[in-house]
Parts: structure tokens; C-alpha cells; sequence
């Protein structure tokens, strides 16, 4: 039986990134999940204890 | 009043959707999730109470039961909207409605269910309807002599309002001839002509006091019938030479009609009222308002709200609570409704100081839509 792939929920800098994680997630046998997308490091600086609080109730 | 909760059975796009409505609600999700579909149950119950139309127009108009019931739909193949409605002072209604049809296609009342608090005030098929199954093709919802015990329910969803004014049709009213409160802005220069004159100039004062923060150049705004009798609406832009820059609803921006539009439904009853995209051909910067006035309307005049989105600048509001936004997230067995407060993630995204609309639209975002970007390649 096919194994479901993990889906991964990306938070990324900008838009430019989002290819390259893709690429990265494929070769590593991941499913890229929801992308958010914030514009630039500081705005992702400031986003990341959410991000973090959220990853506690990923499944 | 105003709805309260909203329960869905085999409806278009969804198998079950089961949530509670607060005065403001916020409608997300992806390109077809159903939006519309979810906001069509309650066009659905209007269509059903109005004097005009009853169960068989509100169905043909939709192209019968199996155009209105979900392609998921299994084991149970009734269609059933149920919704609560309510005020906190006068009780709580409750209506459920389960659809069917014959072999003829006809459509057919399966059950019909009206409750006022823990009272229930109809339930049918009764030992009438079993009698005689004809009466099982009309609903008691559209007849005058048997709504009585629940007029003011019937009433109610009679006066939802829905609008999705297209520009074009109020600049060519003649592609939609014949429509009365055409959803779609068909007669809406007719609707203003046809409010009293008193009404009407008062809400154009007050929308041209409003338009002229978006549209700074309109000073002025009336409207007039010309010789055969045809509604105009007239915009006085600034301009050096005085009394030069009137202009007709034809020579009007997209953007300031439908903000016009906008503005005049909102100061026109106090039903539920039903927006799709309202954001459509508007500067962001007034975008990021209409949350606010939608606010305003339910606590000055306790109007309810619905209304569907993508934008980012109207989920951006800081006022917007978890609770108003329903999430839609289509998936090979119909699309699921949640709120989005119910979502531990987007709860712990919003506590982490995130608006709204980054918490959630990401969510809404079809996998792999980078690929649109190398359409053309």
C-alpha cells in the first residue's frame, strides 16, 4: 500500500521562494501544504510565534 | 431577526454543513468552493416565501431538484435546508425544509418542519398531506392560509436581500427588461426612481457625502427621467467650466457604480442582506472599510450581513472576529464549512497578531497554484 505523502505547511518570505521550496519538499518526498507568503523577513520575524503555536496542532 | 444557524443537507456543493451565523459573516474559500451555492440556500428560502414565487418557481428557476441536489448525495437523496432564526427577544424559529421530487419531476415537499422555540407549530406530511399528495407540491411557508401561526417567519425570509450589481446592466437596463429587484443592478436605477422622492434624496445626499472621500472629483449626484421616461443617474465631476462635467450612469466608473450600489442597499431596509465579492472594482483603500460600515449597520439598525470574498483588504480589518468567517474547503466529498474559530491553527495564527485574511486565505489557496504563473510557457 502507497504510503500518504506528510504535508507540510510552508511559511516563506516572499513569493520567489515558494518554487524552490516546492523543489525541495519534492526531492525529499514531502507534499507541499498551505504557503504563506509574507512580505519579507522582518513581517516573517514577527509572524513566527504564531506560526510556531500553530505547528503544535498540525496533523 | 436574523439567522442564527444555517444546516444543510445534499445542497449543491455540500453533503452537511452545520454552523452557527453571527450578525456578520464572512464567506472564504477557493474559485467553486460554493459560496455562492451557501448564500443561494437563503435566496432558496426567499424565492419559497415570496408572494410571488412558492416552491415550484424557486425550484425551476434553478433548474429542478437534481440541479439543486449535491452530485455527493448518496444514501439520503432529500435535499434539506434548516435554519434558525431569531433575535433574543421574540424566541427562536426554527424551519427545516426536505425536498424531493416525483417521477414526473415535479418537486416535492418530503418535510416540512416549523418550531418556535420547543413548540412545534407545523410538521408535515400530516394525515392531510398523506390524503391527498398534491398539497405535498406546495410548501405552508408560501400559503397566506397556512403560514398564519408563522407569518412573521415567512415574512422575514421574503425580504432577504441579494446583491451582485453588474455595472453594465445599469448602464444597459434593456438586457435585463422586465426583472423587478434584479439582483444584478438590471432595474436598479429604476428602484431608486421608484423610492419615494423624500427617501431617495436624503440617501443620495448621504452617498454623496460618502462617495465624494472615494470619488473626490463627484460633487454631485441626482437622478432624472428623460422624455420617454427612463431613470438617469447624474454625476457633476469638478470641472473649470461650471455645470460641464455632468455625466450619465453610462459615463460612470465600474468602481463608482457598484460603490453606489453598495452604499444605496445598504441604507435601503434592514433584512439579511446577501453580498457577493463586494470588493469587485474598488480601490483597496475603500475596500478596507466595508467591514466597518457592515458593522455599523448591525448595530445601529441590527441588519445582518453575509457576504463572499477573496480579498485580502477586507479580511485585513482588525475588527473581524474568528467566529464571522466561514472557511470552505472543497474535497472529493463535497465542500466542508467551518468556522474559523473552530480551527486550532488559525486560532494560534491569530494569537500570534495575524489579521484575518493571513490566517485564513492561505488556507483557501488551491495546491500547486504557482503553476497558473507558467501558463503561456
Amino acid at each position: 500500500m502507497k504510503a500518504t505523502p506528510l504535508v507540510v505547511t510552508v511559511a516563506l518570505e516572499g513569493p520567489c521562494d515558494v518554487p524552490i521550496v516546492e523543489r525541495l519538499l519534492k526531492d525529499t518526498g514531502l507534499e507541499m501544504g498551505e504557503v504563506y507568503v509574507q512580505g519579507g523577513k522582518h513581517r516573517l520575524d514577527r509572524q513566527l510565534t504564531g506560526y510556531n503555536s500553530a505547528a503544535r496542532f498540525a496533523h | 431577526m436574523r439567522f442564527t444557524h444555517l444546516k444543510l443537507e445534499n445542497w449543491r456543493n455540500f453533503l452537511a454543513v452545520d454552523v452557527p451565523l453571527q450578525q456578520r459573516v464572512f464567506l472564504v474559500g477557493a474559485n467553486a468552493s460554493g459560496k455562492s451555492n451557501l448564500l443561494d440556500a437563503f435566496r432558496f428560502l426567499r424565492d419559497v416565501a415570496d408572494p410571488q414565487g412558492g416552491l415550484h418557481r424557486a425550484v425551476q428557476s434553478r433548474q429542478g431538484v437534481s440541479q439543486i441536489r449535491s452530485l455527493h448525495a448518496r444514501r439520503y437523496p432529500t435535499v434539506a435546508i434548516e435554519v434558525e432564526v431569531g433575535d433574543g427577544d421574540s424566541g427562536r424559529w426554527t424551519y427545516r425544509l426536505e425536498l424531493t421530487q416525483n417521477n414526473q419531476r415535479v418537486p416535492i415537499v418530503a418535510r416540512e418542519v416549523v418550531r418556535r422555540g420547543d413548540d412545534t407549530v407545523l410538521e408535515r406530511p400530516d394525515k392531510d398531506d398523506k390524503a391527498d399528495i398534491s398539497r405535498q407540491t406546495q410548501t405552508h411557508l408560501e400559503q397566506v392560509n397556512a403560514n398564519k401561526k408563522f407569518r412573521e417567519l415567512a415574512e422575514f425570509f421574503a425580504q432577504v436581500r441579494y446583491l451582485h450589481l453588474v455595472p453594465q446592466l445599469v448602464r444597459e437596463p434593456d438586457r435585463s427588461k422586465g426583472l423587478s429587484r434584479d439582483p444584478f443592478g438590471g432595474d436598479f436605477l429604476e428602484q431608486l426612481a421608484r423610492t419615494p422622492k423624500k427617501t431617495r434624496d436624503s440617501r443620495l445626499r448621504r452617498i454623496q457625502e460618502a462617495l465624494r472621500v472615494a470619488v473626490p472629483q463627484l460633487k454631485e449626484l441626482k437622478l432624472e427621467r428623460d422624455a420617454v421616461g427612463v431613470p438617469h443617474l447624474r454625476g457633476l465631476y469638478e470641472h473649470w467650466r461650471p455645470n460641464a462635467g455632468w455625466q450619465n450612469e453610462d459615463q460612470l466608473s465600474d468602481g463608482t457604480l457598484r460603490l453606489l450600489g453598495l452604499l444605496w442597499v445598504f441604507l435601503d431596509g434592514t433584512a439579511p442582506l446577501l453580498l457577493e465579492e463586494p470588493e469587485l472594482s474598488l480601490h483597496a483603500a475603500v475596500v478596507r472599510h466595508i467591514p466597518q460600515i457592515i458593522h455599523r449597520l448591525g448595530r445601529r439598525v441590527g441588519r445582518q450581513t453575509l457576504l463572499s470574498t477573496h480579498s485580502a483588504d477586507l479580511l485585513g480589518d482588525e475588527g473581524i472576529a474568528p467566529e464571522e468567517v466561514l472557511v470552505l474547503q472543497p474535497s472529493h466529498e463535497g465542500t466542508s464549512v467551518t468556522v474559523a474559530a473552530a480551527d486550532e491553527q488559525v486560532r494560534a495564527l491569530l494569537e500570534g497578531n495575524m489579521s484575518v485574511a493571513e490566517a485564513v486565505l492561505p488556507r483557501t489557496a488551491p495546491r500547486g497554484v504557482t503553476q497558473l504563473g507558467l501558463f503561456g510557457e
